[in-house]
C-alpha cells in the first residue's frame, strides 16, 4: 500500500508475531517443534500464518468449547521473525478471500493491492492510523483519525473497512496485520511464549508434551478454562494473557485492555 | 453450523484429548435417521441450550454414553465429565452429587476440582480451589505464571458477572466494543480495576463497582499474596491508576523526604488529576520554612482538597489508594477516616469496606 509507504517510520520497537491454534494441533507443533506451513486456498501454496503483535485469528467460532483440545492455544514469537516472512497485509486475507469484506471493498480489488512492504511498514501503518502500538493491540478503532485523498482508493476503502459499523463480520480480523511465511517456522530460539488451558497442570504435569516446552525457556502462561463457555470468551482470556506478558516483558508500558 | 433441530439425545461423547482420564468431555448429540454428530449451543447469561449446531469430531476419540439423554433447546446445558467409574452426564444441577463426589475421591486433582467448582461450587469454595491452582503453578511454573493464571480468573469471573449484568447475550460484536471500551487491569495489590468507567451511564457505573466489590470478596488474597504493593517509586511508572501513583508519590516522600523531594521535582504525571496534585505537592513541599516534621501534617490538610478536586466516580479509588500507602501515618489516616465518615458519595461506598481495612493495618509507616 503506496499510502503506508509514504509515511515515515515511527521508530518503534517490532510487536512479537503471534499464531493461534486449536489444541490438537498445538500438540503437534509442540511435539514437532515446527509451525507447519499448510495449502493456503489463497494463494494456492503452503504458507503459515501469523498476526503482527494481535492474537487475533478466531478458532471454534462456531462451537461452545467443552475440552481442551478444542480450545484456543497462542504461541508467541520474538519479533527478528519478521525479517523472514514471504509477506504481510493490512488485514486478514483469509477473512478478504471469504470475501467477508466484499460490503466494504470494491470486488476489483484484489489481495495484494494490500501487502504492505518492508520491515517497518507494520509500524508505518500502526502510527498513521492508530497511533500508538497500545491502540493497535487494543483494537481501539475510536482513536482513528487517519483520512486517505479520493484518489487513494485502496486506503480509502482499508479505511472504511476499519470504520464500517455495518460490516458483517466485524471484528479484529479488519486491522490484525497478517504475516505470512512460505516455510515452516522452528520454535527453537524464537518462542517466547505460549499461551493455553490451565487444565494442563494437575498434581503434576498432565501433559508430557509440555515438559519440551517448558525446556525451551519458552514461557508457559495458563489461563482459566471452565468448560461450556462462548468460544469468544476464550479468546478475551487468551488476548489479555498475551498482552499482560507484553506489559511484564517491556514490549508494552500501558496496561489498558 | 446453527440448525433448526429442537430436539436431540446425548448417546456419545469425545474426549479431544489423548492424555487425558478424567474431566469434562464434550458431550455429541444425534437426532433419529440422521448420522451427523451435533453440539450444543448455550446462553451463556442463563445456561440454557439455544441452538443445535453440526460438528465434525474429525480424528476425535469417541466414546459411547450407555444411557442416552433426551435434550432440547431451552433445558439447561448439559455437561458429561469421565471419571474412574464411568461417564455420567447431566445438567449441572443433576451433576452436582458426582462431582462432589469426585472433589472428595480426588482433591489432587485441582485443575479439575477448581472447574467443577467454577460450575457448581459457593464463593469459598471457588475461592480455595483457585488459591490451590494457583499455588500449583507457582511450584511448577514460577511466580509469574501463577500471576498471569490469576489475572485471567479474575478477569474471567469479572467478564462472566459483567455478561450477566448487562445482558450482553452471545453477541460478539457487543462484547469487542465493550472490551475496547472498558480497560481492565490488575492494580499492584492484585484487584481488578476498570478505567474509562466514568464514560458509562450512571447505572452501569455502579453496577461495574458491585461487580468489583463482590470480585474482591472471592480474590482477596489475605494468606500467600502473589501481588504485593508497590513500595518503591521505581515502580510507579508501571502502576496504572492515578490516585495509586499519587498514593505512591507521597508515601516515597513521607518515607524518605530527600530522594522522594528529588523524585517530585522530575516527575512527569501522565493524567489530568495527577497534574494537579503534583503541582500542588511541589508548591506545598517547596517552602522553606517546612521541616520533614511537617510533612505528615501537611499530606493529612492535603485529603480533603484532593478529594474535592478529584473525580466524584474515582473519589473511593483516591481515599482507598491513599489509605493503603499512608494508613500509617497517624494524622492522615485520621484524616482519611474523618473524610470516610463525611462523605454520602455511592463512589466511596463502594470501597468503604476497604478503606477502612487499610486504616486499620496499611502499609506501616516503619
Amino acid at each position: 500500500m503506496e499510502w503506508v509507504n509514504q509515511r515515515p517510520d515511527p521508530g518503534w520497537g517490532v510487536l512479537p508475531l503471534t499464531h493461534i491454534t486449536r489444541g490438537v494441533i498445538a500438540e503437534d507443533i509442540i511435539r514437532e517443534s515446527h509451525v507447519r506451513t499448510s495449502d493456503c486456498p489463497v494463494f494456492g501454496e503452503p504458507l503459515a500464518y501469523f498476526f503482527y503483535g494481535r492474537p487475533a485469528y478466531r478458532i471454534g467460532r462456531e462451537i461452545v468449547i467443552k475440552a481442551e483440545a478444542l480450545c484456543p492455544y497462542c504461541f508467541i514469537f520474538k519479533p527478528e521473525l519478521l525479517d523472514r516472512a514471504k509477506s504481510v497485509f493490512a488485514f486478514d486475507t483469509g477473512a478478504f478471500n471469504a470475501r467477508l469484506f466484499s460490503g466494504v471493498i470494491a470486488s476489483e480489488m484484489e489481495v495484494n493491492d494490500f501487502r504492505l512492504e518492508g520491515k517497518s511498514a507494520p509500524n508505518r501503518l500502526i502510527a498513521l492510523v492508530f497511533g500508538s502500538q497500545q491502540a493497535y493491540l487494543v483494537g481501539d478503532t475510536r482513536v482513528v483519525s487517519a483520512k486517505a485523498n479520493p484518489h487513494e482508493f485502496h486506503a480509502k476503502a482499508y479505511l472504511d473497512l476499519l470504520l464500517s459499523p455495518g460490516r458483517n463480520e466485524p471484528d479484529d480480523r479488519v486491522f490484525s496485520i497478517e504475516v505470512i511465511f512460505g516455510d515452516s517456522v522452528g520454535l527453537s530460539g524464537l518462542l517466547m511464549a505460549v499461551v493455553l488451558p490451565h487444565t494442563l497442570w494437575s498434581n503434576g504435569v498432565k501433559a508430557p508434551w509440555l515438559g519440551s516446552l517448558a525446556d525451551t525457556g519458552a514461557e508457559i502462561i495458563p489461563y482459566e478454562f471452565i468448560p461450556g463457555r462462548a468460544p469468544e470468551h476464550y479468546h478475551t482470556l487468551m488476548e489479555m494473557a498475551v498482552k499482560d506478558f507484553y506489559e511484564r516483558s517491556g514490549i508494552l508500558t500501558c496496561r489498558h485492555y | 453450523m446453527p440448525t433448526l433441530l429442537k430436539a436431540a439425545s446425548i448417546v456419545a461423547y469425545a474426549s479431544l484429548y489423548s492424555s487425558a482420564n478424567v474431566g469434562f468431555v464434550l458431550p455429541l448429540l444425534r437426532v433419529r435417521d440422521n448420522q451427523g454428530w451435533y453440539v450444543q449451543e448455550v446462553d451463556e447469561q442463563t445456561g440454557r441450550i439455544i441452538a443445535f449446531r453440526t460438528f465434525d469430531p474429525e480424528s476425535a476419540a469417541l466414546g459411547e454414553i450407555s444411557n442416552p439423554t433426551a435434550v432440547s433447546l431451552n433445558d439447561f446445558q448439559i455437561y458429561a465429565f469421565v471419571d474412574e467409574v464411568g461417564t455420567t452426564v447431566g445438567n449441572k444441577f443433576s451433576l452436582e452429587p458426582a462431582l462432589r463426589a469426585f472433589v472428595s475421591r480426588h482433591p489432587e486433582e485441582v485443575a479439575t476440582v477448581l472447574q467443577i467448582f467454577q460450575i457448581v461450587g459457593a464463593l469459598h469454595e471457588r475461592r480455595t480451589a483457585r488459591l490451590q491452582m494457583e499455588r500449583t503453578l507457582q511450584e511448577q511454573l514460577g511466580r509469574r505464571n501463577a500471576q498471569a493464571f490469576y489475572a485471567s480468573a479474575l478477569r474471567s469471573a469479572f467478564w462472566i458477572k459483567l455478561i450477566g449484568a448487562w445482558n450482553l447475550g452471545t453477541d460478539p460484536i457487543r462484547r469487542a466494543e465493550l472490551k475496547a471500551q472498558l480497560r481492565l487491569y490488575i492494580d499492584t495489590g492484585g484487584y481488578l480495576q476498570v478505567e474509562n468507567a466514568e464514560s458509562r451511564n450512571e447505572h452501569e457505573t455502579e453496577q461495574l463497582q458491585s461487580i468489583i466489590s463482590e470480585l474482591k470478596a472471592e480474590f482477596d488474597q489475605p494468606e500467600t499474596p502473589i501481588y504485593s504493593p508497590i513500595n518503591t517509586r521505581f515502580g510507579i511508572r508501571h502502576v496504572q491508576r492515578q490516585e495509586e501513583r499519587i498514593a505512591i508519590l507521597i508515601s516515597e516522600i513521607l518515607r524518605n523526604r530527600r530522594t522522594g523531594i528529588g523524585f517530585l521535582r522530575n516527575y512527569v504525571p501522565r493524567a489530568k488529576f495527577e497534574r494537579y496534585v503534583v503541582e500542588y505537592l511541589k508548591r506545598a513541599f517547596g517552602r522553606a520554612e517546612l521541616s520533614e516534621h511537617d510533612d505528615e501534617i501537611v499530606v493529612a490538610k492535603l485529603v480533603k482538597p484532593l478529594y474535592t478536586a478529584s473525580f466524584p466516580f474515582n473519589r473511593g479509588y483516591l481515599l482507598e489508594y491513599l489509605s493503603r500507602y499512608l494508613g500509617g501515618f497517624r494524622h492522615i489516616n485520621h484524616a482519611i477516616g474523618q473524610k470516610l465518615s463525611e462523605t454520602r458519595s455511592v463512589y466511596v461506598h463502594e470501597h468503604a469496606h476497604q478503606i477502612r481495612q487499610n486504616l486499620n493495618g496499611g502499609i506501616p509507616k516503619e
